[in-house]
């Protein structure tokens, strides 16, 4: 069972990144949510429970927001602006990569004397977001890659954490929420203005304000206009 | 106590918060929440005068109330009230004051407790509510929504960095003191701590956030940042070196962390002359106080605690004096740019005199108790190397120069007419003078931290 999740994490972390339409990505992210309980369940089944209501919760705060933001500046379903069949591939790969590396770790590394399945869903749900947020061109790519990284800080620090600590443990359940909850409120604000929700029109209204943001360096894509490329592509 | 001490903090939260959520209340209401925030820091400061100290707090256990949390808790207190009490009054905005009693709330919370993760998560929650301050307000002088949203989700990125590299070093330093053979561990758990501690508490070189939060968000979320929130980050600092004194005790450690803490207060003391704006100004000077600090606890020495904790205490009160006042002058200016700043004494005579204040107390110059706490760090230095004595005494002249040049500037050097050319309001002024008054006294009295100072130093046996 702890096997299976930690490997059915692979995907459902993947897809948040590679997917293009906003509530498949959401689908992931619920997905990714109810495994992660499955894997607490294992170490501390109240944790898990309370992990899964505030998953629960982040993940009806963004699926509002998205509704909110698609609806209001009128764009294609589309999370990600850039369609290109090769960023499909570049992401796959990455996304491959990483889970390599995370097994690997999991298993040069065993820290902590957590088993390896726990080890391999932390590292791999905290590379998976910071690839998320690295990679990311607009807010609610910055808000699913922290999202995600966050709930692999919550596995780690439930699974090595001490009984004594139950009320930051309980503090730690609302991250995932309050995360969800900035960077919405962030994309709404940003869509009001009928700038829609992409970070290089900050980097244009904003630029030494992000420039300066070396650690987080988001990059800059060239913005597709063609009707073409707002639809969301098959398969996806 | 440390249960009514966080009660107390927590009920005036809720009540400005409910105050802030109906429009205009802040306004019509502004004489009895003044009332509020005074009962709660004078019964807050009753508390905590009259309970007994504990031995100092070890990690594992619940609230404590011991001597670190009896020395930084009545400063904090007491800057974080003046900033709401003179917020109350201007015409900023309207969550301001419920966003610096919460961010008081969290940070005595934290310094009470014993729990490591949870004070990790509390300095979470600060920036937090920091950032939301960011995303809600935008009503300053550098308002612009674009920048606002921009600074906000650098400051949500970085800060969820920072309290991973904080976990990890605490989870890895429980990892090795149930594993002392792992010895490759000391200097991981002490790097990863350094990523951690700096990218949450703003200190140099991982600063990246600071000086653009400190342009963008509203005076009193700056507050909390220069205030509680590396207040807190700085006891969580200590508590952890107390709780692992082998931390630091490995020499080159302890001497790369001093070497980039004085070089990092010689850094912000140089970029602090590249600054047009008097927040970005200010963001700078604290990333200098919080070098100073630094070096003081890196040291491992009784001379650089002892000056650490001092300055620690001051700037408790003199960060949200000088970051209110600065709010105040431009807004009294309706301008940002140190250039266009300027002849503010004749008008604002109190608030000068409280910005002076808060400059002798930033740079530590006598009469303000700072300077006791230099003069202990200048010592420790001058004992260890000459070299790293000048170049602490460089970073203070640095700014030293530069805070001169922007007071002259904005009170001083004949400007255009100002449009507003009303007497300042008497309530805030006074709150500000007081609080001005206040740093004088205690550098007057140095005994007023020297029997606290004791008892905290008492505890830490490996200090040399």
């Amino acid at each position: 069972m702890l096997i299976a999740a930690a490997v059915l994490l692979v995907p459902a972390a993947a897809f948040i990144g590679v997917f293009r339409q906003w509530r498949r990505c959401l689908l992931s992210l619920g997905a990714l949510f109810l495994l992660v309980g499955i894997v607490l369940m294992v170490v501390n089944p109240t944790i898990a429970v309370c992990q899964m209501i505030s998953g629960a919760t982040a993940l009806a705060v963004m699926f509002l927001c998205g509704r909110q933001i698609f609806s209001e500046t009128h764009q294609a379903l589309v999370v990600h602006n850039r369609l290109p069949a090769w960023e499909y591939l570049f992401e796959s790969i990455v996304a491959a990569v990483a889970a390599v590396g995370a097994a690997l770790f999991a298993r040069a590394h065993p820290l902590f004397g957590l088993p390896g399945p726990v080890t391999f869903s932390w590292v791999w749900l905290g590379l998976a977001g910071l690839f998320m947020v690295v990679l990311a061109g607009n807010i609610l790519e910055v808000g699913l890659g922290l999202v995600v990284f966050a709930t692999g800080l919550n596995l780690l620090i439930v699974a090595t954490s001490l009984a004594t600590w139950w009320p930051a443990l309980l503090a730690v359940q609302l991250v995932p929420i309050a995360v969800a909850l900035l960077t919405s409120v962030a994309g709404i604000r940003l869509s009001h203005f009928g700038h829609g929700v992409g970070l290089d029109l900050l980097l244009d209204k904003a630029p030494f304000v992000m420039a300066s943001a070396r650690p987080v360096r988001i990059q800059v894509r060239s913005r597709v206009t063609t009707p073409e490329s707002l639809s969301p592509p098959a398969g996806a | 106590m440390p249960l009514e001490v966080i009660g107390l903090w927590l009920g005036l939260s809720l009540v400005l918060v409910l105050v802030s959520a109906v429009p205009d209340c802040l306004t019509r209401y502004r004489w009895a929440l003044l009332a509020l925030v005074v009962v709660a820091l004078g019964g807050a400061l009753a508390l905590a005068w009259t309970s007994p100290v504990e031995t100092l707090a070890r990690w594992r256990s619940g609230l404590a109330f011991d001597s670190l949390a009896k020395l930084l808790l009545p400063p904090l207190w007491t800057g974080a009230a003046g900033a709401m009490a003179v917020a109350i009054f201007l015409p900023s905005g309207r969550y301001e004051p419920a966003i610096a009693a919460l961010s008081t709330t969290a940070a005595t919370a934290g310094i009470l407790s014993g729990n490591p993760l949870l004070v990790i998560v509390l300095l979470l929650a600060i920036a937090l509510v920091i950032l939301a301050g960011l995303l809600v307000h935008d009503e300053g002088l550098m308002g612009h929504p674009m920048l606002n949203v921009a600074t906000g989700i650098k400051y949500l990125i970085l800060n969820v960095v920072a309290t991973a590299c904080l976990v990890m070093a605490l989870l890895l330093s429980n990892f090795y003191s149930l594993n002392p053979d792992r010895t490759e561990l000391v200097r991981i758990v002490a790097a990863v701590f350094v990523v951690g501690f700096g990218l949450a508490a703003g200190a140099m070189p991982f600063y990246f956030h600071i000086p653009d939060t400190f342009d963008a968000t509203p005076s009193l979320a700056t507050v909390s940042l220069a205030g509680p929130l590396q207040c807190l980050a700085v006891v969580y600092l200590i508590r952890t070196t107390a709780n692992g004194p082998w931390l630091l005790t490995d020499p080159h450690v302890s001497d790369v962390l001093m070497a980039g803490a004085i070089a990092g207060a010689l850094l912000a003391g140089i970029m602090a002359f590249g600054q047009r704006r008097l927040n970005r100004l200010l963001a700078f000077n604290a990333m200098r106080e919080l070098g100073w600090i630094g070096f003081g606890i890196a040291s491992v020495s009784r001379g650089g605690w002892r000056g650490a904790l001092i300055l620690l205490a001051v700037r408790c009160v003199s960060q949200p004096l000088l970051i209110v006042i600065a709010k105040l002058v431009q807004a009294r200016r309706g301008e940002a740019d140190l250039e266009k700043l300027g002849g503010l004494a004749k008008l604002l005579p109190l608030t000068t005199f409280a910005w002076c204040a808060g400059v002798f107390a930033s740079v530590g110059l006598p009469p303000a108790a700072s300077f006791w706490g230099l003069g202990s760090l200048l010592g420790f230095a001058w004992s260890n190397s000459r070299l790293t004595a000048i170049l602490l005494g460089l970073s203070g002249v640095l700014a030293l120069w530069r805070l001169a040049q922007a007071s002259y500037g904005t009170f001083w050097r004949p400007s255009a007419a100002i449009a507003d050319v009303l007497p300042e309001r008497p309530t805030p002024s006074w709150v500000l003078a007081c609080l001005g008054l206040g740093l004088g006294f205690a550098g007057v009295a140095p005994r007023v931290f020297q029997a606290p100072l004791d008892q905290v130093l008492a505890y830490f046996p490996f200090l040399r």
